[in-house]
C-alpha cells in the first residue's frame, strides 16, 4: 500500500498566485525548476497557495510557459531551441520583467536566457542609443565622461549602431 | 501613428529599471558582451562606471571589430591592467588574427593562467602558414575545467603535462606539431575528461587519431577534407 501511494506516476499540483491576485495551478515537477518554489515545497509551504508578490500576471504567464517547455519529459531539443529564440524576441520591457522574476524565483536557465537577450540589445550600440533604449540618465559631467573615454579610447573606434532596434 | 508609437514603446523602456538590478545580474549581462562593448558601458552612468571590473569574464575579439594594428594590443593590455585585483577569472575568450604578436598572445594566456582561468577559449583566425603555438604552461593549468582551441593553432605538448580538472575539451581544426603522440599525450593527461569534441579539416599532422580514456562520456568527431588528406596519402605512397 505504502509503495502504491508513492508511485512515480502520481502528480502533485501547486497553486501560484501573482501580484495581481490571479492564481495558476501547475504540476509540482514543473514548478520546482524554480529553486525558490522548490525550497518552499521542501519547507512544507506548498499545501496552500504560493504567493509570488514580485511577479505580475503577464510575467508569470510567460515564466510558466517557459517552465512547461523546459520540463524534461514533454519537449525535444529542437522545440526548446525554437521556443527560446521566439521567447527572447519579446519586447525589452517584457524581457526585463522576466529577468527580475527569474532572479526572484531563482530559475537559472531563464536568467541566463534573459541576461543574454539584454546583452544582445546593448551589443553594437552607441552609449547614447543604449541610454535611450533603457532610459538611463547620464550623471557624469563632460569632464568625467571624457576621462572615461580616455581610459580605453580604442574601444570607441569603429562603426556603432545608433538605432534603437 | 499609433503603430509608430507602439514600435517606440516596444524598443525602449519608460523607466530606468535596468540600473536597479543587483550588481550580480548586471555583471552577468556584461559577461555576454565582447569586452570592448562591456568597457564602454562604464560610460552610461555612475551606477555602471565600475561594474565591468567585477565581471569575471573577458572576451577579446579582434576579428569581428575592425581594430587598427597595435590598438587591439593596447586595449587588451589596458583592460588587464584595470582587472589586476580580480579575485577569480571564470572565462577568458581570445579571438585573434595576424595583427597580434605572438609574444602578446603568450603574455595574455599566461596572465589568464596566473589568474586561475576556468574556461578558456582560444582561436586564431587566418592562413595556415601563420600557425602559432601556445605557452607550455597552458598544458599544466590546474584550474582549467573547459578548454577550446580553434583555428590556426599548433598543439605542442611538452614532456610533463597534466590538466587535473579539465572536463570539456574541444580541438577544432588545429594542427598537431608532434603528430599522434600529442593527441595521445594530451588526452591521457586529463584524468577528469568527460566531454571531447574533435573537428579536423584537412591534414593536421596526425595519421592515426587514437583516443583512449576510461572516464570519457561524450565524444563527438567531425572530419571534413579539403583534399590534403588525399594529397598526403599519395605522397606517402610515392
Amino acid at each position: 500500500m505504502a509503495e502504491a501511494s508513492s508511485s512515480i506516476t502520481e502528480k502533485f499540483f501547486l497553486t501560484l498566485k501573482s501580484s495581481d491576485g490571479d492564481e495558476f495551478v501547475l504540476e509540482e515537477s514543473i514548478a520546482i525548476q524554480s529553486i525558490t518554489i522548490k525550497n518552499m515545497v521542501e519547507d512544507g509551504c506548498s499545501s496552500s497557495v504560493i504567493p509570488l508578490s514580485k511577479v505580475d500576471t503577464e510575467t508569470l504567464i510567460k515564466v510558466i510557459e517557459y517552465m512547461k517547455m523546459h520540463s524534461s519529459t514533454s519537449s525535444n531539443e529542437e522545440e526548446i531551441e525554437n521556443f527560446d529564440k521566439k521567447f527572447v524576441s519579446n519586447s525589452i520591457n517584457t524581457i526585463l520583467n522576466i529577468l527580475e522574476a527569474a532572479n526572484f524565483l531563482d530559475i537559472n536557465n531563464l536568467l541566463e536566457l534573459c541576461a543574454e537577450a539584454v546583452a544582445n540589445r546593448i551589443k553594437n550600440k552607441t552609449p547614447e542609443a543604449v541610454r535611450k533604449i533603457f532610459n538611463i540618465t547620464s550623471d557624469f559631467t563632460p569632464e568625467e565622461e571624457a576621462e572615461i573615454r580616455n581610459e580605453t579610447p580604442w574601444a570607441f573606434e569603429g562603426n556603432l549602431d545608433h538605432s534603437l532596434d | 501613428m499609433s503603430s509608430a508609437r507602439n514600435k517606440r514603446q516596444r524598443n525602449h523602456v519608460i523607466v530606468d529599471r535596468i540600473s536597479d538590478l543587483p550588481d550580480l545580474i548586471l555583471c552577468h549581462i556584461l559577461s555576454f558582451l565582447p569586452t570592448h562593448y562591456a568597457v564602454w558601458t562604464s560610460l552610461l552612468s555612475k551606477r555602471w562606471k565600475n561594474l565591468r571590473t567585477n565581471v569575471d569574464t573577458l572576451y577579446f575579439d579582434c576579428f569581428n571589430k575592425k581594430w587598427r594594428k597595435r590598438n587591439f594590443t593596447r586595449f587588451a593590455n589596458r583592460v588587464l591592467m584595470y582587472q589586476l585585483f580580480l579575485n577569480k577569472l571564470k572565462k577568458f575568450s581570445l579571438l585573434w588574427t595576424k595583427i597580434c604578436d605572438k609574444d602578446d598572445i603568450h603574455a595574455w594566456v599566461r596572465w589568464a593562467i596566473a589568474n586561475g582561468v576556468e574556461d578558456f577559449n582560444l582561436q586564431k583566425i587566418g592562413e595556415t602558414s601563420r600557425r602559432v603555438n601556445l605557452p607550455i604552461s597552458l598544458y599544466s593549468c590546474k584550474t582549467l575545467g573547459v578548454l577550446e582551441l580553434r583555428g590556426q593553432l599548433l598543439i605542442n605538448c611538452p614532456g610533463n603535462i597534466c590538466l587535473p580538472r579539465l572536463k570539456t575539451l574541444s580541438l577544432v581544426t588545429v594542427h598537431y606539431e608532434g603528430d599522434e603522440r600529442d593527441v595521445r599525450k594530451l588526452i591521457s593527461s586529463c584524468p577528469m575528461l568527460q566531454s571531447l569534441y574533435i573537428e579536423r579539416k584537412g591534414y593536421d599532422n596526425v595519421s592515426k587519431f587514437v583516443i583512449s580514456s576510461r572516464v570519457l562520456k561524450n565524444l563527438k568527431v567531425k572530419i571534413s577534407d579539403d583534399g590534403s588528406f588525399e594529397r598526403k596519402r599519395r605522397k606517402e605512397k610515392n
